[in-house]
């Protein structure tokens, strides 16, 4: 009988350090997603929340260390809503190493309320999606990108092989050109999803306004 | 070493990790890991990161990677990665790239091409506002 006390000692010592957690270090870092509205509410994610802390700036909160990860965050929306454009940035939370501190601002600089996707990667992983895509709506490369087309000035369509991709991953984009020998104007983009595989990449001018840039795009759906 | 001792040994070790844990809760806010591994050989559909200060120094981010400003001009940025990353996609933010956090980094633009003549590097550019160059931190993606 005592040998069996022992040995559930034992197990249950064994288990203890993952329950000291809470009161100790975070896990290790760990690659996730999330996407949420302007109002902070989280449309999907890997176990993050967001905390709507004033207007245009938000804490996104998780388990796992990330400070030690890159973040690529875009505004933009987790549905086919087409949002007001918006710049986004995205810094780890003072002091508290499993937070994020992402901020939107209008084009005037100012915060400003507005959607966002947020994708962190501590570890090399595989892709889920990427593109790059011409100005004029040429599909130049990608990870498992299967088309893109031009659908109005500076608007585009990219689609994916994943048919979920538009409602369950996280997407990210970057104003950039598909070559090396030449740099790209000043711009930014949005994203949003269409429906399927499909989501929309709104490229923008220095002044807001809806120009033909080319972009590359990024997505997140699983760890 | 019979049942009785060898449980009693693996009660005691089992309970010293379990002790040690909760006694230090470790290093919570001390620096954090500045990179990982790389990933296995010639795998598919990889990534990489890189977290770049404004100053043009690699803060963290994939193994072997790189960054240089040398002979650039202001808010020119070249990342080098451990492959050919010519027929990559290349995602920047703006954002700082301290250690245990910051400030919000104000808005601005970022770009991103290959790099010229380089098939590991990628070409960032990063601008205030205003559309003029200026040196600013980042955070950089590439999918392969």
């Amino acid at each position: 009988m005592r040998n069996i006390s022992l040995l559930c000692i034992a197990f249950a010592a064994l288990l203890a350090p993952d329950a000291v957690v809470a009161g100790g270090p975070p896990p290790p870092p760990q690659n996730g997603f999330v996407v949420a509205k302007g109002d902070g509410t989280v449309v999907r994610s890997t176990l993050y929340s967001v905390f709507h802390v004033t207007t245009g700036r938000y804490e996104v909160d998780t388990i796992p260390d990330i400070h030690p990860c890159a973040y690529s965050v875009t505004a933009g929306s987790g549905d086919s809503t087409i949002p007001s454009p918006a710049i986004a940035t995205a810094v780890g939370r003072t002091e508290n190493h499993t937070a994020i501190m992402v901020a939107t601002f209008g084009q005037d600089g100012s915060y400003a309320d507005a959607g966002f996707h947020l994708i962190v990667r501590c570890v090399n992983a595989q892709s889920d999606g990427a593109a790059v895509v011409d100005p004029d709506g040429t599909l130049v490369r990608g990870v498992l990108a299967t088309s893109a087309s031009h659908t109005g000035t500076g608007t585009y369509d990219v689609t994916f092989n994943n048919g979920a991709f538009s409602s369950s991953c996280a997407y990210t984009a970057a104003i950039g050109l598909s070559g090396s020998e030449d740099v790209s104007a000043p711009g930014f983009a949005n994203v949003a999803a269409v429906s399927g595989g499909t989501i929309a990449v709104m490229t923008y001018d220095k002044n807001g306004n809806p120009a033909d840039l080319g972009f590359h795009v990024f997505g997140a759906c699983n760890l | 070493m019979n049942l009785k001792t060898g449980s009693l040994a693996l009660a005691l070790s089992a309970i010293a990790l379990g002790s040690a844990a909760a006694a230090d809760p470790g290093p919570y806010n001390v620096a954090a890991p500045r990179e990982h591994a790389a990933p296995p050989p010639a795998p598919v559909h990889t990534s990489y990161d890189i977290v770049v200060n404004k100053f043009g120094r690699r803060i963290r981010g994939s193994a072997g990677t790189t960054v240089t400003t040398k002979g650039l001009d202001k808010g020119n940025f070249i990342a080098d990665f451990p492959v050919d990353v010519s027929a990559c996609v290349y995602v920047a933010t703006l954002g700082r790239a301290t250690t245990d956090g910051g400030v919000d980094e104000i808005p601005g633009y970022v770009t991103v091409v290959g790099a010229n003549g380089d098939n590991a590097g990628v070409y960032i550019e990063t601008f205030g506002l205003g559309a003029r160059l200026h040196n600013r931190p980042f955070h950089l993606l590439v999918a392969c």
